[in-house]
C-alpha cells in the first residue's frame, strides 16, 4: 500500500475521507482508506467488484455508518448534520431508481421538493438531458439508457456542488455515453462541480478523470493521475485506454499491493 | 455552485426544509394513488366490501328476530371503524414497501431526508387517505342502509383519533421489522393489524372473551374504543374512562414504536441494511 499523502484541512476539499474503516459482521469492506476530492476535480474511484467502492459511496451518502474514521462533504459530516452535508450532493447509480409508476416529470418534482431545488429546475434538467419529450412517460416505461439520463437529471436538479456518479454511463449507447461525458465535463467547467466517478470502462476513466484511486479489498492500492498510476503499475510512459485496462487487471489480480 | 464550505442552515430554514421534504413525499404518494389503479382499488375495494358484507349480515341478523338493538351501529359502525384502523396501519407500512418495491429507498435516503420526516409524511398521507376512505364508507352505508355513521356525533372524533394512533403504531412496528429483516417480511403490513382483531372486541363485547384474553384486551386501545362505541350506540353516552385509557395506552405505544423505528434505523445504518432491503 502506498503511503497516504498528507491530507488538507477538511474545509479545503469537496470530499475528505480519513482512515475510513467499515466492518460488517463477516467481512471488512473498508480497511482504513483516506482520500480527498479536490474542488472542481473529477476523481475516479476504481477497483474490481468487492473492492469497497459501493460501501465508500454509501458512507459518503449517509446510508452506511462507518466503523471508524471520518468523511466530510464540503466540511460537513453526513452523520452529524445530514441536512448541511447532503443538500450539496447529487447522486446517481444504476441501483438507485425512481418510482417506476410515476412519470419522469412527477418523479423529478418530488425530488425537487426533497432537495429544495429552485423553481423551474425540473424543466431545466429535462432540457439539459434531452428528456423533455419523455416528461409525461412513466419512469418504468423508459429504456435503461433513458432511466440513467433521468437519474443524472435528478442528480443535477438542485445545482449541487458535488456529484457522486456510480457508473453513470453503464447503460448508455456509445453516442449517448459520449454526449453525457462531454456534458458532465462542460458542467464541471461551468459550475465548478467536483465529481466522484466510478466506472469499469477504463477508456472513459482515462477521458474523464483528473485523478484516480484504485481500491482493492478495502485498501487504496494506487492513487494519482491516470498517467502517474500507469507509470507506477506498468512502468510505462504511455497512457491510453489499453494501459488503464492493464492497470485495472493487474490490480484486480493482486499484482499491486 | 462552488460554496467554500457547506453552511449550516438556521433553525427556521431547517424547519421550512423539513416541511418541504414532508410535502414532497406526501405529493409522491398522492401521485401514486392517481397513477396506480391497483392502489385505488386497494384503498376503496376492501372498505366497500366490508360495508356491503357487514351491512347485509346485520340486516339478516336483525330480521331473524335476534335481540340486538342498534345492530347496524354495532356491526356496520364497527366494520367501518376497524377498516379505518387497518387503513392507517397499512398506509404507513405499505408506503415504506412502495420504496422497497420501487428500489428507490437508496435514492430517497441519499437526499437530506431524515427518518422522522419520512415517518411524518407517511402518517400524514394516512390521514388524507383515511378521510377519503371514511367518506366513501360513510356514503355507501348511508346509500345502502340509511345508516348515518355520524349519528355517533362528537364521540366519533376521539374514537377515530385513537384508532388512527393505534394504526400508526402498528404501521411503524411493521416498518421497523421490514427494514430490519427485509422485504420478505412485507406480509406484516397486512397481517400485524389483524393479529389485534380477536382482542379488540370489534364485533363482540369484551365480556365474552375468556379471562386470559380479557387481560390481553385491556392492553389493546382498540378494545376500549369498540367497547366505548357500543356503549355510545346503546345510548349510554361517552365512556370517558375507556377513552382516557385508550389514549394513554396509545401515546405510550406510539412513543415506543417511534423509538423502535429510530433504533432500527440506526442499526440499519451500522449494518448497511438500507441499500439491501429488497
Amino acid at each position: 500500500m502506498p503511503p497516504t499523502p498528507a491530507l488538507p484541512a477538511f474545509s479545503e476539499s469537496a470530499i475528505c475521507v480519513r482512515d475510513l474503516v467499515k466492518r460488517f459482521p463477516h467481512t471488512t469492506a473498508l480497511a482504513g482508506i483516506s482520500f480527498e476530492l479536490r474542488r472542481g476535480e473529477v476523481l475516479g474511484l476504481l477497483g474490481p467488484n468487492g473492492a469497497g467502492k459501493t460501501t465508500t459511496l454509501h458512507v459518503l451518502l449517509g446510508l452506511v455508518q462507518p466503523t471508524s474514521g471520518s468523511v466530510r462533504l464540503l466540511g460537513a459530516d453526513p452523520f452529524a448534520d445530514r441536512e448541511t452535508a447532503l443538500r450539496q450532493v447529487g447522486f446517481t447509480s444504476p441501483e438507485a431508481m425512481m418510482d417506476w409508476r410515476l412519470t419522469v416529470g412527477e418523479n423529478l418534482r418530488v425530488f425537487a421538493g426533497l432537495y429544495g431545488a429552485p423553481h423551474g429546475a425540473v424543466e431545466q434538467v429535462l432540457g439539459l438531458f434531452e428528456l423533455a419529450a419523455h416528461a409525461r412517460n412513466k419512469f418504468g416505461d423508459l429504456s435503461l439508457g433513458q432511466q440513467m439520463r433521468a437519474g443524472l437529471a435528478r442528480a443535477l436538479l438542485h445545482d449541487p456542488a458535488i456529484l457522486v456518479l456510480d457508473e453513470p454511463t453503464s447503460s448508455l449507447d456509445p453516442d449517448i455515453a459520449d454526449k453525457t461525458r462531454k456534458l458532465l465535463l462542460r458542467l464541471r467547467g461551468e459550475r465548478g462541480l467536483s465529481i466522484l466517478y466510478t466506472s469499469h470502462n477504463m477508456a472513459e476513466v482515462e477521458e474523464v478523470c483528473d485523478r484516480v484511486i484504485f481500491l482493492h479489498k478495502g485498501h487504496v492500492v494506487a492513487e494519482g493521475t491516470p498517467l502517474e498510476v500507469s507509470k507506477r503499475v506498468l512502468g510505462s510512459e504511455d497512457l491510453d485506454a489499453a494501459a488503464m485496462e492493464e492497470v485495472f487487471l493487474r490490480i484486480s489480480r493482486g499484482a499491486v499491493a | 455552485m462552488t460554496a467554500a464550505v457547506a453552511m449550516p442552515l438556521s433553525t427556521g430554514a431547517r424547519t421550512r426544509a423539513s416541511a418541504r421534504r414532508i410535502r414532497a413525499l406526501v405529493l409522491r404518494y398522492l401521485l401514486l394513488l392517481r397513477r396506480d389503479a391497483s392502489r385505488v382499488i386497494d384503498t376503496f375495494q376492501w372498505a366497500l366490501i366490508d360495508v356491503v358484507i357487514w351491512g347485509y349480515l346485520t340486516l339478516y341478523v336483525a330480521g331473524s328476530g335476534a335481540q340486538l338493538p342498534n345492530a347496524l351501529a354495532i356491526f356496520l359502525g364497527a366494520a367501518i371503524l376497524w377498516n379505518l384502523f387497518f387503513r392507517c396501519s397499512q398506509d404507513v407500512s405499505v408506503s415504506f414497501l412502495d420504496d422497497v418495491w420501487a428500489r428507490s429507498l437508496v435514492t430517497v435516503f441519499a437526499s437530506p431526508l431524515k427518518v422522522w420526516e419520512f415517518a411524518a409524511a407517511i402518517m400524514l398521507l394516512g390521514l388524507v387517505k383515511l378521510a377519503l376512505t371514511l367518506g366513501v364508507m360513510a356514503a355507501a352505508a348511508w346509500f345502502l342502509y340509511a345508516f348515518d355513521l355520524f349519528s355517533f356525533g362528537f364521540a366519533l372524533v376521539p374514537f377515530i383519533a385513537n384508532l388512527v394512533l393505534l394504526g400508526w403504531t402498528v404501521g411503524l412496528i411493521s416498518l421497523a421489522l421490514i427494514l430490519r429483516f427485509g422485504g420478505r417480511w412485507g406480509i406484516l403490513a397486512w397481517s400485524l393489524p389483524v393479529l389485534l382483531m380477536p382482542f379488540s372486541s370489534v364485533f363482540y363485547p369484551e365480556s365474552v372473551l375468556p379471562t386470559a384474553a380479557r387481560a390481553v384486551a385491556q392492553a389493546i386501545p382498540a378494545n376500549h374504543v369498540f367497547e366505548g362505541m357500543r356503549l355510545a350506540a346503546a345510548g349510554g353516552g361517552i365512556a370517558w374512562g375507556r377513552l382516557a385509557l385508550a389514549s394513554a395506552e396509545n401515546l405510550v405505544y406510539l412513543a415506543l414504536a417511534s423509538l423502535l423505528v429510530a433504533w432500527v434505523f440506526r442499526l440499519a445504518l451500522r449494518r448497511g441494511l438500507l441499500p439491501k432491503v429488497h
